[in-house]
Protein backbone atom coordinates (compact mmCIF):
# COMPACT_ATOMS: atom_id res chain seq x y z
CA UNK A 1 0.00 0.00 0.00
CA UNK A 2 2.78 2.40 1.04
CA UNK A 3 4.82 1.39 -1.97
CA UNK A 4 1.89 2.06 -4.27
CA UNK A 5 1.33 5.47 -2.70
CA UNK A 6 5.02 6.33 -3.08
CA UNK A 7 5.01 5.22 -6.70
CA UNK A 8 1.89 7.26 -7.37
CA UNK A 9 3.42 10.36 -5.76
CA UNK A 10 6.62 9.83 -7.74
CA UNK A 11 4.64 9.50 -10.98
CA UNK A 12 2.71 12.70 -10.13
CA UNK A 13 5.96 14.58 -9.48
CA UNK A 14 7.40 13.36 -12.77
CA UNK A 15 4.24 14.45 -14.55
CA UNK A 16 4.47 17.88 -12.91
CA UNK A 17 8.10 18.23 -13.99
CA UNK A 18 7.12 17.21 -17.52
CA UNK A 19 4.32 19.80 -17.58
CA UNK A 20 6.63 22.48 -16.22
CA UNK A 21 9.29 21.68 -18.85
CA UNK A 22 6.72 21.93 -21.65
CA UNK A 23 5.54 25.29 -20.39
CA UNK A 24 9.13 26.50 -20.11
CA UNK A 25 9.77 25.39 -23.68
CA UNK A 26 6.72 27.35 -24.87
CA UNK A 27 7.71 30.45 -22.93
CA UNK A 28 11.27 30.48 -24.28
CA UNK A 29 10.00 29.86 -27.81
CA UNK A 30 7.74 32.92 -27.58
CA UNK A 31 10.50 35.06 -26.07
CA UNK A 32 13.05 34.05 -28.72
CA UNK A 33 10.52 34.64 -31.50
CA UNK A 34 9.88 38.10 -30.07
CA UNK A 35 6.24 37.41 -29.19
CA UNK A 36 6.32 39.88 -26.30
CA UNK A 37 3.35 42.10 -25.48
CA UNK A 38 5.08 45.14 -24.02
CA UNK A 39 1.85 46.78 -22.85
CA UNK A 40 1.01 43.70 -20.78
CA UNK A 41 4.58 43.51 -19.45
CA UNK A 42 4.30 47.13 -18.35
CA UNK A 43 0.90 46.50 -16.68
CA UNK A 44 2.29 43.51 -14.81
CA UNK A 45 5.35 45.48 -13.69
CA UNK A 46 3.13 48.24 -12.41
CA UNK A 47 0.87 45.79 -10.54
CA UNK A 48 3.84 43.95 -9.07
CA UNK A 49 5.52 47.14 -7.90
CA UNK A 50 2.47 48.83 -6.42
CA UNK A 51 1.16 45.68 -4.77
CA UNK A 52 4.44 44.80 -3.10
CA UNK A 53 5.74 48.23 -2.12
CA UNK A 54 4.00 48.69 1.24
CA UNK A 55 4.83 45.15 2.30
CA UNK A 56 8.48 45.62 1.38
CA UNK A 57 8.68 49.01 3.08
CA UNK A 58 7.46 47.65 6.41
CA UNK A 59 9.22 44.29 6.27
CA UNK A 60 12.62 45.55 5.08
CA UNK A 61 12.63 48.44 7.58
CA UNK A 62 11.90 46.17 10.53
CA UNK A 63 14.26 43.43 9.38
CA UNK A 64 17.04 46.03 9.17
CA UNK A 65 16.14 47.35 12.62
CA UNK A 66 15.81 43.94 14.30
CA UNK A 67 19.00 42.72 12.70
CA UNK A 68 20.82 45.82 13.92
CA UNK A 69 19.45 45.38 17.47
CA UNK A 70 20.53 41.72 17.59
CA UNK A 71 23.99 42.36 16.14
CA UNK A 72 24.67 45.47 18.18
CA UNK A 73 24.51 43.54 21.50
CA UNK A 74 27.11 41.00 20.34
CA UNK A 75 29.30 43.69 18.80
CA UNK A 76 29.16 45.84 21.93
CA UNK A 77 30.15 42.80 24.00
CA UNK A 78 33.18 42.31 21.73
CA UNK A 79 33.93 46.04 21.65
CA UNK A 80 33.35 46.17 17.89
CA UNK A 81 30.11 48.15 17.66
CA UNK A 82 31.56 50.44 14.97
CA UNK A 83 31.43 47.52 12.56
CA UNK A 84 27.63 47.49 12.71
CA UNK A 85 27.31 49.24 9.33
CA UNK A 86 29.70 46.80 7.67
CA UNK A 87 27.84 43.73 8.87
CA UNK A 88 24.40 45.16 8.13
CA UNK A 89 25.43 46.28 4.64
CA UNK A 90 26.97 43.00 3.57
CA UNK A 91 24.26 40.79 5.11
CA UNK A 92 21.39 42.75 3.63
CA UNK A 93 22.83 43.29 0.17
CA UNK A 94 24.21 39.78 -0.28
CA UNK A 95 21.59 37.68 1.45
CA UNK A 96 18.71 39.15 3.39
CA UNK A 97 17.55 41.63 0.75
CA UNK A 98 17.26 39.19 -2.16
CA UNK A 99 15.86 36.28 -0.15
CA UNK A 100 13.34 38.21 1.95
CA UNK A 101 12.14 40.24 -1.05
CA UNK A 102 11.72 37.08 -3.11
CA UNK A 103 9.80 35.35 -0.30
CA UNK A 104 7.54 38.39 0.10
CA UNK A 105 6.89 38.65 -3.63
CA UNK A 106 6.20 34.90 -3.79
CA UNK A 107 3.62 35.28 -1.01
CA UNK A 108 2.05 38.45 -2.36
CA UNK A 109 2.30 38.33 -6.15
CA UNK A 110 3.06 34.64 -6.78
CA UNK A 111 -0.12 33.52 -5.05
CA UNK A 112 -2.03 36.23 -6.91
CA UNK A 113 -0.76 35.03 -10.29
CA UNK A 114 -1.63 31.39 -9.52
CA UNK A 115 -5.11 32.36 -8.31
CA UNK A 116 -5.76 34.69 -11.26
CA UNK A 117 -4.74 32.15 -13.91
CA UNK A 118 -6.50 29.37 -11.97
CA UNK A 119 -9.76 31.28 -11.90
CA UNK A 120 -9.37 32.08 -15.61
CA UNK A 121 -9.06 28.33 -16.22
CA UNK A 122 -12.18 27.59 -14.20
CA UNK A 123 -14.25 30.25 -15.96
CA UNK A 124 -13.01 29.12 -19.41
CA UNK A 125 -11.26 32.45 -20.07
CA UNK A 126 -8.08 30.56 -20.95
CA UNK A 127 -10.06 28.45 -23.44
CA UNK A 128 -11.59 31.66 -24.79
CA UNK A 129 -8.07 32.92 -25.56
CA UNK A 130 -7.24 29.65 -27.31
CA UNK A 131 -10.52 29.82 -29.18
CA UNK A 132 -9.52 33.23 -30.53
CA UNK A 133 -6.23 31.80 -31.75
CA UNK A 134 -4.12 33.32 -28.98
CA UNK A 135 -1.56 31.24 -27.14
CA UNK A 136 -2.21 31.45 -23.37
CA UNK A 137 1.48 31.03 -22.64
CA UNK A 138 2.24 34.00 -24.86
CA UNK A 139 -0.57 36.15 -23.48
CA UNK A 140 -0.53 35.17 -19.81
CA UNK A 141 2.86 33.68 -18.97
CA UNK A 142 5.44 35.62 -20.97
CA UNK A 143 4.43 39.10 -19.69
CA UNK A 144 4.27 37.89 -16.09
CA UNK A 145 7.65 36.17 -16.26
CA UNK A 146 9.38 39.15 -17.87
CA UNK A 147 7.76 41.56 -15.41
CA UNK A 148 8.82 39.41 -12.47
CA UNK A 149 12.41 39.03 -13.75
CA UNK A 150 12.66 42.82 -14.04
CA UNK A 151 10.76 43.82 -10.92
CA UNK A 152 12.18 41.44 -8.30
CA UNK A 153 15.72 42.88 -8.68
CA UNK A 154 14.26 46.42 -8.62
CA UNK A 155 12.30 45.64 -5.45
CA UNK A 156 15.38 43.94 -3.98
CA UNK A 157 17.48 47.06 -4.53
CA UNK A 158 14.74 49.09 -2.88
CA UNK A 159 14.51 46.62 0.03
CA UNK A 160 18.30 46.81 0.46
CA UNK A 161 18.05 50.57 0.76
CA UNK A 162 15.17 50.43 3.26
CA UNK A 163 16.85 47.66 5.29
CA UNK A 164 20.09 49.63 5.54
CA UNK A 165 18.03 52.66 6.57
CA UNK A 166 16.44 50.55 9.35
CA UNK A 167 19.92 49.66 10.59
CA UNK A 168 20.86 53.32 10.43
CA UNK A 169 17.98 54.26 12.75
CA UNK A 170 19.17 51.78 15.41
CA UNK A 171 22.77 52.78 14.89
CA UNK A 172 21.94 56.49 15.26
CA UNK A 173 19.41 56.43 18.09
CA UNK A 174 20.37 53.35 20.12
CA UNK A 175 24.08 52.85 19.50
CA UNK A 176 24.81 56.60 19.22
CA UNK A 177 26.93 56.05 16.11
CA UNK A 178 26.78 58.94 13.66
CA UNK A 179 24.87 58.39 10.42
CA UNK A 180 27.85 59.44 8.38
CA UNK A 181 30.12 56.90 10.08
CA UNK A 182 27.50 54.13 9.75
CA UNK A 183 27.07 54.76 6.01
CA UNK A 184 30.83 55.04 5.55
CA UNK A 185 31.16 51.56 7.11
CA UNK A 186 28.29 50.20 4.99
CA UNK A 187 29.97 51.21 1.75
CA UNK A 188 33.57 50.64 2.85
CA UNK A 189 33.40 46.87 2.67
CA UNK A 190 30.65 46.55 0.12
CA UNK A 191 32.09 45.56 -3.27
CA UNK A 192 30.37 45.81 -6.64
CA UNK A 193 30.39 42.02 -6.76
CA UNK A 194 28.26 41.90 -3.57
CA UNK A 195 25.64 44.17 -5.14
CA UNK A 196 25.59 42.43 -8.52
CA UNK A 197 25.49 38.93 -7.05
CA UNK A 198 22.56 39.91 -4.80
CA UNK A 199 20.65 41.41 -7.71
CA UNK A 200 21.52 38.53 -10.04
CA UNK A 201 20.19 36.07 -7.47
CA UNK A 202 16.96 38.02 -7.25
CA UNK A 203 16.61 37.87 -11.02
CA UNK A 204 16.66 34.06 -10.83
CA UNK A 205 14.23 34.15 -7.89
CA UNK A 206 11.85 36.28 -9.94
CA UNK A 207 11.95 33.77 -12.76
CA UNK A 208 11.29 30.85 -10.40
CA UNK A 209 8.38 32.62 -8.68
CA UNK A 210 6.68 33.48 -11.97
CA UNK A 211 7.10 30.11 -13.66
CA UNK A 212 5.97 28.18 -10.57
CA UNK A 213 2.95 30.45 -10.05
CA UNK A 214 1.92 30.21 -13.70
CA UNK A 215 2.39 26.45 -13.70
CA UNK A 216 0.16 25.98 -10.64
CA UNK A 217 -2.41 28.38 -12.07
CA UNK A 218 -2.60 26.41 -15.32
CA UNK A 219 -2.83 23.13 -13.36
CA UNK A 220 -6.27 24.10 -12.01
CA UNK A 221 -8.99 22.00 -13.61
CA UNK A 222 -12.20 23.01 -11.84
CA UNK A 223 -13.65 24.59 -8.74
CA UNK A 224 -12.85 27.43 -6.37
CA UNK A 225 -11.21 25.08 -3.86
CA UNK A 226 -8.64 24.06 -6.47
CA UNK A 227 -7.87 27.74 -7.15
CA UNK A 228 -7.11 28.21 -3.45
CA UNK A 229 -4.95 25.10 -3.37
CA UNK A 230 -3.04 26.26 -6.45
CA UNK A 231 -2.27 29.60 -4.79
CA UNK A 232 -1.03 27.85 -1.63
CA UNK A 233 1.04 25.32 -3.60
CA UNK A 234 2.59 28.14 -5.63
CA UNK A 235 3.73 29.95 -2.48
CA UNK A 236 5.08 26.79 -0.81
CA UNK A 237 6.90 25.58 -3.93
CA UNK A 238 8.33 29.04 -4.69
CA UNK A 239 9.54 29.53 -1.10
CA UNK A 240 11.32 26.17 -1.04
CA UNK A 241 12.80 26.77 -4.49
CA UNK A 242 14.05 30.21 -3.45
CA UNK A 243 15.79 28.87 -0.34
CA UNK A 244 17.34 25.88 -2.11
CA UNK A 245 18.35 27.93 -5.16
CA UNK A 246 19.84 30.58 -2.87
CA UNK A 247 22.42 28.08 -1.59
CA UNK A 248 23.49 26.98 -5.06
CA UNK A 249 23.45 30.49 -6.51
CA UNK A 250 25.52 31.78 -3.60
CA UNK A 251 28.09 29.05 -4.24
CA UNK A 252 28.02 29.83 -7.95
CA UNK A 253 28.55 33.56 -7.50
CA UNK A 254 31.33 32.99 -4.95
CA UNK A 255 33.02 30.71 -7.44
CA UNK A 256 32.63 33.28 -10.21
CA UNK B 1 -24.77 19.55 -53.40
CA UNK B 2 -24.17 20.65 -49.82
CA UNK B 3 -20.65 21.65 -48.90
CA UNK B 4 -19.27 19.78 -45.87
CA UNK B 5 -17.57 22.17 -43.49
CA UNK B 6 -16.88 19.77 -40.60
CA UNK B 7 -16.36 16.04 -41.03
CA UNK B 8 -15.96 13.73 -38.05
CA UNK B 9 -15.06 10.08 -38.50
CA UNK B 10 -14.84 7.34 -35.86
CA UNK B 11 -13.99 9.73 -33.03
CA UNK B 12 -12.97 8.26 -29.66
CA UNK B 13 -12.24 10.02 -26.39
CA UNK B 14 -11.77 8.55 -22.91
CA UNK B 15 -10.76 9.91 -19.52
CA UNK B 16 -8.92 7.03 -17.86
CA UNK B 17 -11.32 4.10 -17.99
CA UNK B 18 -14.33 6.34 -18.64
CA UNK B 19 -15.23 6.23 -22.36
CA UNK B 20 -16.88 9.51 -23.27
CA UNK B 21 -17.04 9.32 -27.07
CA UNK B 22 -17.19 5.98 -28.90
CA UNK B 23 -16.84 6.04 -32.65
CA UNK B 24 -18.73 9.26 -33.38
CA UNK B 25 -19.40 10.02 -37.07
CA UNK B 26 -20.91 13.34 -38.11
CA UNK B 27 -20.97 15.71 -41.07
CA UNK B 28 -21.89 19.37 -40.76
CA UNK B 29 -22.80 21.39 -43.85
CA UNK B 30 -22.08 25.02 -44.66
CA UNK B 31 -24.74 27.48 -43.53
CA UNK B 32 -26.81 25.02 -41.51
CA UNK B 33 -27.68 25.06 -37.82
CA UNK B 34 -26.96 21.70 -36.25
CA UNK B 35 -27.94 21.08 -32.65
CA UNK B 36 -26.22 18.26 -30.76
CA UNK B 37 -28.74 17.09 -28.20
CA UNK B 38 -28.14 14.73 -25.31
CA UNK B 39 -28.48 14.30 -21.60
CA UNK B 40 -25.95 15.37 -18.99
CA UNK B 41 -22.72 13.39 -19.30
CA UNK B 42 -23.52 12.14 -22.79
CA UNK B 43 -20.31 13.69 -24.18
CA UNK B 44 -21.75 16.76 -25.95
CA UNK B 45 -19.34 19.32 -24.55
CA UNK B 46 -16.39 16.96 -25.00
CA UNK B 47 -17.40 16.54 -28.65
CA UNK B 48 -17.50 20.33 -29.09
CA UNK B 49 -14.10 20.73 -27.45
CA UNK B 50 -12.63 18.00 -29.64
CA UNK B 51 -14.02 19.65 -32.80
CA UNK B 52 -12.48 22.98 -31.84
CA UNK B 53 -9.21 21.35 -30.79
CA UNK B 54 -9.56 22.61 -27.21
CA UNK B 55 -9.39 18.96 -26.18
CA UNK B 56 -7.31 16.26 -27.85
CA UNK B 57 -9.20 13.26 -29.23
CA UNK B 58 -7.73 9.80 -28.61
CA UNK B 59 -8.32 8.58 -32.17
CA UNK B 60 -10.40 9.20 -35.25
CA UNK B 61 -10.49 12.11 -37.64
CA UNK B 62 -11.93 15.63 -37.52
CA UNK B 63 -11.67 17.84 -40.58
CA UNK B 64 -12.55 21.42 -39.72
CA UNK B 65 -12.69 23.82 -42.70
CA UNK B 66 -10.70 21.26 -44.68
CA UNK B 67 -7.94 20.88 -42.09
CA UNK B 68 -7.31 17.79 -39.98
CA UNK B 69 -7.50 18.63 -36.26
CA UNK B 70 -6.63 15.33 -34.57
CA UNK B 71 -2.95 14.93 -33.82
CA UNK B 72 -2.09 18.56 -34.55
CA UNK B 73 -0.03 20.63 -32.11
CA UNK B 74 -1.63 23.53 -30.26
CA UNK B 75 0.34 26.14 -32.19
CA UNK B 76 -0.86 24.63 -35.50
CA UNK B 77 -4.46 24.81 -34.31
CA UNK B 78 -4.37 28.50 -33.34
CA UNK B 79 -4.66 29.84 -36.92
CA UNK B 80 -7.52 27.43 -37.69
CA UNK B 81 -9.44 28.55 -34.61
CA UNK B 82 -9.21 32.19 -35.73
CA UNK B 83 -11.75 31.28 -38.44
CA UNK B 84 -14.28 30.09 -35.87
CA UNK B 85 -16.10 31.60 -32.91
CA UNK B 86 -17.12 29.92 -29.69
CA UNK B 87 -19.78 30.95 -27.23
CA UNK B 88 -18.83 29.29 -23.96
CA UNK B 89 -21.34 28.04 -21.43
CA UNK B 90 -20.54 30.75 -18.87
CA UNK B 91 -19.71 33.41 -21.47
CA UNK B 92 -15.98 33.31 -20.56
CA UNK B 93 -15.72 37.09 -20.79
CA UNK B 94 -12.40 38.49 -19.59
CA UNK B 95 -13.26 39.80 -16.15
CA UNK B 96 -10.29 42.18 -16.04
CA UNK B 97 -11.79 44.12 -18.97
CA UNK B 98 -14.99 46.06 -19.52
CA UNK B 99 -17.58 45.18 -22.16
CA UNK B 100 -16.01 47.40 -24.83
CA UNK B 101 -12.54 45.89 -24.41
CA UNK B 102 -13.95 42.36 -24.46
CA UNK B 103 -15.62 42.92 -27.82
CA UNK B 104 -12.75 44.98 -29.21
CA UNK B 105 -10.27 42.29 -28.16
CA UNK B 106 -10.25 40.58 -31.55
CA UNK B 107 -9.77 43.87 -33.41
CA UNK B 108 -6.86 44.82 -31.15
CA UNK B 109 -5.28 41.42 -31.79
CA UNK B 110 -5.87 40.92 -35.49
CA UNK B 111 -6.72 44.30 -36.94
CA UNK B 112 -4.03 46.43 -35.37
CA UNK B 113 -4.09 48.93 -38.24
CA UNK B 114 -7.81 49.57 -37.81
CA UNK B 115 -8.36 53.17 -36.63
CA UNK B 116 -9.74 53.50 -33.10
CA UNK B 117 -12.93 55.29 -34.23
CA UNK B 118 -13.65 52.41 -36.62
CA UNK B 119 -13.12 49.90 -33.80
CA UNK B 120 -15.52 51.91 -31.65
CA UNK B 121 -18.11 52.00 -34.44
CA UNK B 122 -17.80 48.24 -34.98
CA UNK B 123 -18.17 47.49 -31.25
CA UNK B 124 -21.24 49.73 -31.06
CA UNK B 125 -22.75 47.99 -34.10
CA UNK B 126 -22.19 44.56 -32.51
CA UNK B 127 -23.74 45.75 -29.25
CA UNK B 128 -26.77 46.95 -31.20
CA UNK B 129 -27.03 43.55 -32.90
CA UNK B 130 -27.15 41.84 -29.49
CA UNK B 131 -29.58 44.51 -28.25
CA UNK B 132 -27.32 45.93 -25.56
CA UNK B 133 -26.40 49.38 -26.87
CA UNK B 134 -25.52 51.23 -23.65
CA UNK B 135 -23.24 49.02 -21.63
CA UNK B 136 -19.79 49.71 -23.09
CA UNK B 137 -18.19 50.88 -19.87
CA UNK B 138 -19.66 48.23 -17.60
CA UNK B 139 -17.43 45.56 -16.11
CA UNK B 140 -18.48 42.02 -16.96
CA UNK B 141 -19.13 41.16 -13.31
CA UNK B 142 -21.90 43.80 -13.27
CA UNK B 143 -23.88 42.04 -16.03
CA UNK B 144 -26.61 39.44 -15.63
CA UNK B 145 -26.15 35.92 -17.05
CA UNK B 146 -28.20 36.71 -20.15
CA UNK B 147 -26.32 39.95 -20.80
CA UNK B 148 -22.99 38.16 -20.41
CA UNK B 149 -24.07 35.59 -23.00
CA UNK B 150 -25.06 38.36 -25.43
CA UNK B 151 -21.78 40.21 -24.98
CA UNK B 152 -19.91 36.92 -25.40
CA UNK B 153 -21.89 36.34 -28.59
CA UNK B 154 -20.93 39.79 -29.87
CA UNK B 155 -17.28 38.97 -29.12
CA UNK B 156 -17.57 35.57 -30.80
CA UNK B 157 -18.90 37.03 -34.06
CA UNK B 158 -16.70 40.14 -34.03
CA UNK B 159 -14.10 38.64 -36.35
CA UNK B 160 -16.78 37.35 -38.78
CA UNK B 161 -16.17 33.62 -38.29
CA UNK B 162 -17.41 31.05 -40.80
CA UNK B 163 -18.57 28.73 -38.02
CA UNK B 164 -19.83 29.49 -34.57
CA UNK B 165 -19.95 26.91 -31.80
CA UNK B 166 -22.41 27.35 -28.95
CA UNK B 167 -21.81 25.42 -25.74
CA UNK B 168 -25.11 25.23 -23.80
CA UNK B 169 -26.14 28.77 -24.79
CA UNK B 170 -29.33 28.84 -22.72
CA UNK B 171 -28.22 27.05 -19.56
CA UNK B 172 -29.05 29.03 -16.44
CA UNK B 173 -31.29 31.52 -18.24
CA UNK B 174 -34.99 32.10 -17.65
CA UNK B 175 -37.30 31.03 -20.54
CA UNK B 176 -37.83 34.58 -21.80
CA UNK B 177 -34.11 35.39 -21.91
CA UNK B 178 -33.44 31.97 -23.42
CA UNK B 179 -35.91 32.73 -26.24
CA UNK B 180 -34.21 36.06 -26.90
CA UNK B 181 -30.95 34.14 -27.27
CA UNK B 182 -32.65 31.73 -29.75
CA UNK B 183 -33.78 34.71 -31.80
CA UNK B 184 -30.32 36.20 -31.73
CA UNK B 185 -28.73 32.93 -32.84
CA UNK B 186 -31.24 32.60 -35.66
CA UNK B 187 -30.70 36.17 -36.71
CA UNK B 188 -26.91 35.91 -36.74
CA UNK B 189 -27.01 32.62 -38.62
CA UNK B 190 -29.18 34.14 -41.32
CA UNK B 191 -27.69 37.61 -41.56
CA UNK B 192 -24.07 36.51 -41.65
CA UNK B 193 -24.67 33.07 -43.20
CA UNK B 194 -22.72 31.50 -40.34
CA UNK B 195 -22.72 27.75 -39.82
CA UNK B 196 -23.89 27.12 -36.25
CA UNK B 197 -23.08 24.08 -34.16
CA UNK B 198 -25.03 24.12 -30.92
CA UNK B 199 -24.49 21.75 -28.02
CA UNK B 200 -27.43 21.71 -25.66
CA UNK B 201 -29.91 19.69 -23.66
CA UNK B 202 -32.58 22.34 -24.23
CA UNK B 203 -35.23 20.60 -26.38
CA UNK B 204 -37.15 23.80 -27.08
CA UNK B 205 -33.97 25.41 -28.40
CA UNK B 206 -33.24 22.39 -30.60
CA UNK B 207 -36.73 22.26 -32.09
CA UNK B 208 -36.84 26.04 -32.55
CA UNK B 209 -33.58 26.77 -34.34
CA UNK B 210 -32.18 23.51 -35.71
CA UNK B 211 -32.02 22.57 -39.38
CA UNK B 212 -30.76 19.17 -38.25
CA UNK B 213 -30.39 17.50 -34.88
CA UNK B 214 -27.73 15.03 -33.78
CA UNK B 215 -28.49 12.98 -30.69
CA UNK B 216 -25.69 11.70 -28.45
CA UNK B 217 -26.37 8.92 -25.98
CA UNK B 218 -23.57 7.61 -23.77
CA UNK B 219 -20.93 8.82 -26.21
CA UNK B 220 -22.56 7.29 -29.30
CA UNK B 221 -24.32 9.20 -32.05
CA UNK B 222 -27.69 7.44 -32.17
CA UNK B 223 -29.51 9.86 -34.49
CA UNK B 224 -28.63 12.53 -37.05
CA UNK B 225 -31.30 14.09 -39.21
CA UNK B 226 -33.95 16.78 -39.66
CA UNK B 227 -36.25 17.74 -36.80
CA UNK B 228 -39.29 15.94 -38.24
CA UNK B 229 -37.35 12.69 -38.50
CA UNK B 230 -36.36 12.99 -34.85
CA UNK B 231 -40.05 12.94 -33.92
CA UNK B 232 -40.38 9.60 -35.71
CA UNK B 233 -37.16 8.14 -34.28
CA UNK B 234 -37.88 4.97 -32.32
CA UNK B 235 -34.61 4.80 -30.39
CA UNK B 236 -35.46 4.28 -26.73
CA UNK B 237 -33.02 6.94 -25.47
CA UNK B 238 -34.31 9.56 -27.93
CA UNK B 239 -37.97 8.85 -27.09
CA UNK B 240 -37.30 9.10 -23.35
CA UNK B 241 -35.35 12.34 -23.78
CA UNK B 242 -37.69 14.33 -26.00
CA UNK B 243 -40.92 13.15 -24.37
CA UNK B 244 -44.39 12.50 -25.83
CA UNK B 245 -45.41 16.14 -26.50
CA UNK B 246 -42.50 16.89 -28.78
CA UNK B 247 -42.86 13.47 -30.44
CA UNK B 248 -46.51 14.08 -31.15
CA UNK B 249 -45.68 17.48 -32.66
CA UNK B 250 -47.74 19.30 -30.05
CA UNK B 251 -44.68 21.33 -29.10
CA UNK B 252 -41.49 22.53 -30.74
CA UNK B 253 -42.36 23.58 -34.27
CA UNK B 254 -39.65 25.55 -35.96
CA UNK B 255 -40.88 29.10 -35.90
CA UNK B 256 -40.30 30.46 -39.39
CA UNK B 257 -41.57 33.88 -38.31
CA UNK B 258 -38.78 34.12 -35.79
CA UNK B 259 -36.25 34.39 -38.55
CA UNK B 260 -37.77 37.57 -39.87
CA UNK B 261 -38.56 38.94 -36.45
CA UNK B 262 -35.19 40.25 -35.30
Amino acid sequence: MNMQWTEMRFAQKLKSLGGLSLQLKNVFRHIFLGHIRYRLVWNEMYKLGTRSLTLINVTALFIGMVFAVQISYSLSFLGAKYYLGTIIGISIVRELGPVVTALLVAGRAGSGIAAEIGSMRVTEQVDALRAMGISPSEYLMVPRIIAMVIMVPVLTAYADFIGITGGLLISRFQMKISSHFYLHKVFQMLAIHDITSGLAKSLFFGFFIAIIACYHGFSVRSGAAEVGRAATKAVVASSITILVADFFLTRLFMWL
Amino acid sequence: MKETIIEIRNLHKSFGTNRVLSGVDLEIFKGETLVVLGGSGSGKSVLLKCITGLMTADSGSIRLLGEEIVGREERELLPIRKKTGILFQGGALFDSMNVFDNIAFGFHEYAKDMPQDQVEAEVMRLLEVVKLPDICDKMTADLSGGMQKRVALARAVSMKPGIIFYDEPTTGLDPQTARSIYRLMNDLGQRLFITSVVVSHDIELAFTIADRIAFLKDGEMVFVGPVDELRKCTHEGVCAFIGPFYRAGMMGHKNEEMKGKT
